[in-house]
């Protein structure tokens, strides 16, 4: 398993585990201080999205470039570029989808608290991670065998 | 002239039109009243769309290869770019309201998304251009 693979990994994992964390907090939330949905929303992945900024760090400092070793080919940057031009157009639809949805959902004269936006940079952050990860591990063929080091 | 810089082109044209009309009517509607608004987001709402569709609008010419390795590396140049400014862009308006009001009407949604998806085309049209040169000489594939 390559340095692109293990990275996409360890992303996904932390997206993965971000969730959960999350959810648990708003049922946490919800059933012990008894929250309205939204609140909970609002404060349980408020405390869970610090840590999505290990899939930033992680690939900084877990998963340095070793020294002397050379571990990217053309091969890797294709597809290191591929998955962002999909990252891109996930992204953008995942912003197109989510604005016109709430748009339509809350009412076109309507007003919707501010902080939605910032969840909706977060949703969008989250978009990004997730397509990036997943179409490395595709392209990849998702195992670590096969020629991918 | 390729494809690519005649989509480029396009969009700039569009854009050096529809923004400044779009602009004036917001302006406008700022002292008249409410409904000037929504024709203002209207226009910007065409122009996003009609630069978003230009890759559609400005066809391939059929039988004819118009595509090489130079014009792939400089097309996913672009979308790196594009993506960054999308980001860039997506932060700050989304950031700022967030410290400095409490509630927001809901047709600044669609107008967030509009004035991404322009400023995005803008800024790929701008870099494709710089990167071919501007000219219209020898970056026929």
């Amino acid at each position: 398993m390559n340095r692109g693979q293990k990275i996409a990994w360890f992303q996904l994992g932390v997206v993965v585990i971000v969730t959960v964390a999350s959810i648990i907090l708003m049922a946490l939330f919800v059933k012990k201080c008894e929250y309205e949905f939204l609140e909970a929303w609002w404060l349980g992945s408020g405390y869970a999205c610090p840590v999505l900024t290990l899939t930033v760090l992680g690939p900084l400092v877990i998963f340095r470039k070793r020294k002397g070793r050379i571990d990217c080919d053309e091969r890797d940057l294709m597809i290191d570029r591929r998955a962002m031009v999909i990252a891109f157009g996930s992204t953008y639809a995942f912003f197109i989808a989510v604005c016109f949805t709430t748009w339509v959902a809350a009412g076109l004269d309507s007003l919707i608290p501010a902080y939605w936006l910032a969840r909706i940079v977060l949703g969008g952050w989250i978009t990004a991670i997730v397509a990036h990860a997943l179409t490395t591990l595709v392209c990849y063929g998702r195992g670590g065998k096969d020629g991918e080091k | 002239m390729n494809r690519q810089q005649k989509i480029a082109r396009f969009n700039l044209k569009i854009a050096a039109v529809g923004i400044p009309m779009s602009l004036i009517t917001i302006a406008i509607s700022l002292i008249a009243g409410h409904i000037l608004i929504l024709i203002g987001l209207l226009i910007l709402a065409v122009v996003s769309l009609i630069m978003g569709l230009s890759p559609v609008l400005i066809g391939k010419e059929p039988g004819r290869v118009s595509f090489d390795e130079r014009d792939a590396i400089i097309e996913k140049k672009v979308h790196i770019i594009g993506y960054c400014t999308l980001w860039c862009i997506v932060i700050i308006v989304c950031t700022i309201p967030t410290f400095a009001v409490n509630s927001i009407p809901t047709i600044a949604l669609p107008a967030v998304l509009m004035v991404a998806l322009v400023t995005v085309r803008l800024v790929e049209s701008i870099a494709i251009l710089i990167q071919y040169g501007w000219t219209g000489k020898g970056e026929k594939s």
